[in-house]
């Protein structure tokens, strides 16, 4: 359970100093993913996939919270697209920090392609859907570019904050860590 | 066989936490009008949950922005102070502007009110003391304009006499000048004596001591002495010291600031004294308006 919290704390953490920075700088700057960032390094953690899904739909529903969107967008892109991430972890591993930056900032891209997708489709039924939408297609590419920039260091920061509490390696259930050579 | 159970059990767990999101978004896609008691209770959990979210993302946003503020005030602090400079700068050379145009001012009020003949003249150069008191001034007036002993006025009252005079300039003995004799009379008096310079912005005078003189009695030229127009002001006493010889001894402190003097006059000639002889105008008869003449 503290586990549980850490993520949970670490992912509030991350929305709450991307957030605030956005808030800062009036969304002009490069601005992380947070949680994305330390979903994709979830899934190369060796979490189970119930579980994994489960923290990715939380993650995914956080940032909902907080980008003021539609509650339930993000957090089924972060669900379903986890179930696809966990199966890629399985197969191929992501060494160095350009792969761990490559990899966070595909599943951002994935995971905002969805979410424009889903309000285009929600467009008709939520009234704040059209502004959301627009506001994501252009920030898409920066949101990448920023999550990319930012995912090596978050996934090294994470490594040691997880090393410390022995988060997921004994507290969870794992498959045998990462991904199989 | 195991292998299997478990995958069908681990995508049946995966299938229901999707289904948590999908709710989520149905409840939030209803209006409010028409959410259900699962949509309600659905939203009753995210509330504070978004409220929490909310007050973190500000709490940090707010951290951020008294960093970056910080960074922004102190480069504004520096352009300010740059201003600041500037203007304090200008309210120095504006204060002194002002403070030349009162002096213009008043002694072009002067000129108009005296009946002398007068030459403006500005001060070019001060003689000082030890003790950085004026004691001599320059004016810009030369040979060819003005002569020796002429005697130069301000408008607070009399400077003293041209002492020496060059090609461009010349140079003013002031009434403090222990050289300096002036004819002086005390107005509310009639006592009279001569005024002589005691050194550093001071004057004495001598008066007989049936004078009843005060501290703070006017002192002013009498006229008497041919050099001086009669009635200029020259200063105030001070102090009265009695002296064995039946006399009084009047320390004088002079009106004139001499080192704030920048613009004084040279009475060229002084005005002519008033014919008793000459014919009075004519009385102007005062109007009658619209009044019927009797």
């Amino acid at each position: 359970m503290v586990r549980l919290a850490t993520f949970v704390v670490l992912l509030l953490a991350g929305i709450a100093v991307a957030g605030g920075l956005a808030d800062a700088l009036h969304g002009t700057v490069f601005v992380p993913a947070a949680p994305a960032i330390l979903t994709v390094h979830l899934a190369w953690s060796g979490v189970t996939l119930p579980m994994g899904v489960g923290l990715a739909i939380l993650a995914g529903y956080l940032q909902d919270l907080d980008s003021g969107g539609v509650i339930g967008l993000s957090a089924l892109a972060y669900g379903l697209a986890f179930v696809g991430l966990h199966r890629i972890a399985r197969r191929i591993s992501a060494p160095g920090a350009v792969g761990r930056a490559l990899w966070s900032g595909l599943w951002t891209l994935l995971v905002d392609v969805w979410v424009a997708v889903g309000l285009y489709v929600l467009l008709p039924w939520v009234r704040l859907a059209h502004l959301a939408e627009r506001s994501v297609w252009q920030g898409v590419f920066w949101h990448v570019a920023a999550t990319a920039l930012w995912a090596p260091a978050v996934w090294l920061a994470a490594d040691r904050i997880y090393a410390r509490v022995g988060l997921f390696r004994r507290g969870l259930a794992v498959e045998g860590g990462g991904a199989r050579r | 066989m195991a292998a299997s159970w478990r995958s069908a059990k681990d995508a049946a767990i995966v299938a229901g936490l999707l289904l948590i999101p999908v709710a989520l978004l149905v409840s939030f896609v209803r209006g409010p009008e028409r959410l259900g008691p699962f949509d309600r209770a659905v939203r009753r959990i995210v509330v504070p949950l978004e409220a929490g979210v909310s007050y973190a993302t500000r709490m940090v946003g707010a951290f951020f922005e008294r960093w970056i503020l910080q960074a922004r005030l102190q480069e504004e602090n520096a352009v300010l102070r740059g201003q600041v400079r500037d203007l304090e700068r200008m309210v120095r050379r504006l204060r002194s502007l002002a403070d030349e145009n009162e002096e213009l001012r008043r002694a072009l009020q002067m000129r108009e009110k005296a009946a002398d003949d007068l030459l403006v003249a500005e001060r070019v150069g001060v003689e000082q003391s030890p003790h950085f008191r004026v004691i001599g001034v320059r004016i810009d007036r030369g040979r060819g304009q003005v002569r020796p002993d002429m005697p130069v006025i301000a408008p607070d009252g009399v400077v003293g006499r041209i002492d020496r005079t060059y090609d461009d300039y010349s140079e003013v003995m002031l009434i403090t000048d222990p050289r300096s004799r002036v004819a002086v009379e005390l107005p509310r008096t009639r006592a009279q004596g001569i005024l002589v310079g005691a050194g550093e912005d001071l004057c004495e005078v001598e008066v007989p001591e049936e004078f009843d003189v005060r501290a703070g009695d006017l002192v002013q030229t009498s006229g008497v002495d041919d050099i001086f127009p009669k009635g200029q002001p020259i200063g105030a006493v001070r102090s009265i010291e009695a002296r064995p010889d039946g006399t009084k001894r009047l320390m004088v402190t002079p009106f004139v600031a001499f080192d704030r003097l920048f613009v004084m006059w040279v009475v060229l000639a002084p005005a002519p004294r008033p014919d008793p002889k000459a014919e009075r105008p004519p009385q102007i008869p005062p109007a009658s308006g619209l009044a019927p003449a009797r």
